[in-house]
């Protein structure tokens, strides 16, 4: 099943600053009728500003049991060794669990107390089956891009020209829908050894002081038990994109012009998938669950670009772009998650001021 | 040359001579003044130089020159009928002041002033030349004291022991409070051990140095209204009446209320009382999974004649830590039993080890004393809530509390809510988010909750010491 969001996740801009600025030279510039001498005997040129990029899907899947990685809750029947769970933890004190008992443990609720049987019962989640293949838009993301280039060939109004471009776009998306999930907890138990358990929750120290409970975990039954996936699984990457290629420039009014180019683009992606998860169980527990996969990535493509300049004053041009950057699918995750940002048809406009010198 | 020419040239040279052809030693009476007298670092001082004419004629081109050297920053510098420049030194420390006065009639005075802002406290020397073309130079030296600012620091001796012997390790308290008005840096506790008192520390950590019976402790800077503490540990080595005395100081700082920074206190090193008392162990070392240590019961008899007002059970040849001593001696530990032990009378006490290995280890030797009643101390701290005590079947009563692992906790109890009994020793190091204290009689507290006609507690997370 594809569910559509119809809002986006984007955090925001950090970019902003860049616009006032921008909007600031708008403002400053002088007026159409202030005359000077617009002269096209540049040989090089270079521009930044603000860009505004579109067309930027993240898909969000979750698909069969989803591992789940941390807390071991160690083996059974043995004694020395660290057991940790959703609930609490058995673990080895500093004096190594002499006499076979240890202060180093802990739990959260007073449920896991069985005052029949004098067992403390824990339980820790191993893996979760949620169903979950979800689109998420990036709506419009800021960011800013510095241009340089050169002249190849002149024909008075026409140019041939190189440009070599750089971009950086953060992006952030966002899945925080609640899941309806079905999770696989271990669950073991530890004797109590008959002492009075201190009120829940309690987090005991490795120091050998303090009440002891023996150290030797029972397996039980695992459990399946349903609930609910609630928290957040995110895309938070950093889009830095380079790119090198052919100019056409035309100038087509004293005031205007155009360019435009194509060439091949390339992009590092910087980030990686965040999950923070809580599970809701059926039963009124709950436990916490979070992690990252975090890499760099290198992306090969193309861009093709369409640029209107505005002479403002004789040696600075206010620009307009439009540019189309095609940098495939990135994939992250592991383990049953899996996230795909698609960077294939990825629309970037962008505004700003050009020095041809 | 006729007379009257000798008589113009005579005077023309005495004019030129400033008058010193008379005789006259100096040709300019100079006055010196600064406001504030001492400065104060990091405030302005005003200083006003008054130079007097003391010829018979007008001089010309007087020139007055100030070398002041000390720390600091010249901040301006002004004469009526002249001018002034500055000049300092390559490395800040001495600024020269020049004052250029065209003339100055007989009997005139010039009147200079020139600030500074001195940024450390001591002193600033300055050396002061008045010259002109045709008068000798003429140079004087002042100095005048900086301080470091004003601050009222007072200091107090606390906690001091009560029914120590010989040979205890014991500690007491030096606070020390900053009443202002200014930071007070560098703030120096100084202590003097009485004869028969040795150091062995100073805590929370302070630097300190030790010369015979003295001892200086560096406590740092102290804010306006702020106050500090510092405890030192010491260890009597007589008995008897040691006069404790400390002062604080800073250097560099006036006390602008006068109040007294010094203090004294009197710590008694008492003997063993005449009580004849036995001690005995009564049962073997056992587990307790409760707290985590072996516990070992002892018993504490007095065969003599008269009564006891504490008995003090030295607790010799453990290998592990006796968890619950409430003092060492030397370097054997001990729990006392506060409460009175009649002629004949017997009571139990717990004795509480850890052993890491969590198994009986051997069998300490315990001996008994007659002793004066120690304490009570107060501790400073903040009240933690605890639940309502539980009386158990075995006649102990448990309370719980939240704590924060590591800190140090103190439960005050007694007969009623003035908790008159003071701590429960020993202050308790928590090992968890939350502590089960129980309270089994003595040692703990001084007699059993089951023979207390009723027990209130009050626990306290220790801030001091």
């Amino acid at each position: 099943m594809t569910l559509s969001r119809l809002t986006n996740s984007v955090r925001p801009s950090r970019l902003w600053p860049w616009g006032l600025a921008l909007a600031g030279c708008l403002v400053v510039a002088p007026a159409e009728g202030q005359s000077f001498l617009v002269r096209d005997d540049w040989t090089r040129n270079f521009r930044i500003g603000l860009q505004l990029a579109f067309n930027i899907h993240s898909e969000f899947s979750l698909d069969g049991l989803v591992s789940i990685g941390s807390g071991d809750p160690g083996a059974t029947g043995v004694p020395g060794v660290n057991h940790f769970y959703d609930d609490g933890y058995v673990r080895v004190d500093n004096t190594g669990n002499a006499g076979g008992v240890t202060s180093f443990w802990g739990y959260d609720n007073a449920s896991q107390y069985d005052p029949v049987t004098r067992t403390l019962v824990y339980k820790n989640t191993r893996g979760f089956a949620a169903q979950n293949d979800i689109d998420v838009d990036s709506g419009a993301t800021f960011g800013f891009e510095l241009a340089y280039g050169g002249k190849i060939y002149d024909w008075r109004r026409v140019r041939l020209g190189w440009e070599f471009g750089y971009g950086l776009l953060p992006l952030n998306m966002e899945d925080s829908s609640a899941l309806p999930a079905t999770f696989l907890r271990v669950v073991q138990s530890f004797q109590t050894g008959g002492i009075a358990l201190p009120t829940a929750p309690y987090q005991g120290g490795p120091s050998g002081l303090g009440p002891v409970i023996p150290d030797i975990a029972t397996g039980l039954a695992p459990e399946i038990i349903n609930g609910e996936l609630t928290g957040s699984r995110e895309l938070d990457v950093t889009l830095h994109s380079f790119r090198l290629g052919p100019t056409l420039f035309w100038r087509f009014h004293r005031r205007w012009a155009v360019t435009g180019g194509v060439g091949p683009a390339l992009g590092l992606l910087n980030g990686g998938y965040r999950y923070n998860e809580v599970f809701l169980f059926d039963d009124g527990t709950t436990a916490a669950n979070s992690g990252d996969f975090d890499q760099t990535i290198f992306l090969f493509g193309g861009y093709a670009s369409g640029t209107i300049l505005f002479r403002v004053i004789a040696n600075a041009d206010l620009y307009l772009s439009a540019q189309f950057l095609s940098l495939g699918d990135v994939q992250y995750g592991g383990g049953g998650r899996r996230a795909t940002m698609d960077l294939g048809r990825t629309v970037m406009t962008s505004i700003g001021i050009n020095w041809p010198f | 040359m006729r007379n009257w020419a000798k008589w113009v040239v005579c005077c023309w040279m005495w004019i030129l001579g400033g008058g010193t052809l008379l005789g006259q030693s100096d040709s300019f009476g100079i006055r010196f003044g600064a406001v504030p007298d001492p400065a104060f670092a990091r405030s302005d001082v005003s200083f006003t130089l008054a130079v007097t004419n003391l010829t018979f004629l007008i001089v010309n081109d007087v020139q007055v020159t100030v070398l002041l050297q000390g720390a600091g920053t010249f901040r301006s510098a002004e004469i009526a009928n002249g001018f002034a420049t500055n000049s300092i030194s390559f490395n800040g420390e001495t600024n020269t002041v020049i004052f250029f006065l065209n003339f100055l009639t007989n009997s005139g005075v010039a009147t200079m002033r020139y600030t500074f802002r001195p940024t450390s406290f001591g002193e600033i020397t300055q050396t002061v030349f008045v010259q002109t073309i045709n008068t000798p130079t003429q140079s004087t030296n002042y100095v005048t004291a900086v301080r470091a600012g004003r601050a009222d620091l007072t200091v107090g001796i606390q906690a001091v022991p009560v029914g120590s012997l010989a040979g205890d390790l014991v500690a007491y308290t030096l606070a020390v409070t900053n009443s202002g008005p200014d930071l007070a840096a560098d703030v120096r506790l100084t202590n003097t051990l009485p004869a028969g008192l040795s150091l062995l520390g100073v805590d929370p950590g302070f630097p300190f140095n030790q010369r015979g019976s003295e001892v200086v402790v560096r406590l740092g800077a102290l804010a306006t209204n702020q106050g500090t503490a510092a405890q030192l540990r010491v260890q009597p080595q007589v008995s008897g009446a040691l006069r404790l005395q400390a002062s604080v100081g800073a250097p560099g700082y006036d006390n602008p209320a006068g109040s007294n920074r010094q203090a004294s206190a009197t710590m008694t090193v008492a003997t063993p009382g005449p009580g004849v008392l036995t001690a005995s162990l009564v049962s073997a070392q056992q587990f307790n999974p409760q707290t985590g240590l072996m516990q070992q019961r002892v018993r504490v008899r007095n065969v003599g004649g008269t009564g006891v007002s504490a008995t003090r059970v030295l607790v010799s040849g453990l290998t592990n830590t006796l968890a619950n001593a409430q003092g060492t001696n030397g370097t054997t530990p001990f729990v006392t039993l506060s409460s009175p032990l009649g002629a004949g009378g017997a009571e139990d006490l717990w004795l509480m080890i850890f052993n890491p290995s969590r198994v009986p280890g051997g069998n300490p030797a315990v001996s008994a004393l007659d002793v004066p009643l120690p304490g009570p101390l107060r501790p400073y701290g903040t009240n933690v809530a605890v639940g309502y005590p539980q009386t158990k079947s075995d006649g102990t009563v448990w309370i719980e509390f939240p704590t924060t692992p590591g800190r140090q906790y103190a439960v005050l109890y007694g007969n009623d809510v003035q908790l008159l009994s003071g701590i429960a020793l020993p202050v308790v190091v928590a090992p968890a988010n939350r502590l089960q204290w129980i309270d089994s009689g003595p040692p703990l507290t001084s007699s059993s909750p089951t023979n207390a006609a009723s027990r209130m507690y009050q626990v306290i997370e220790l801030t001091w010491p």
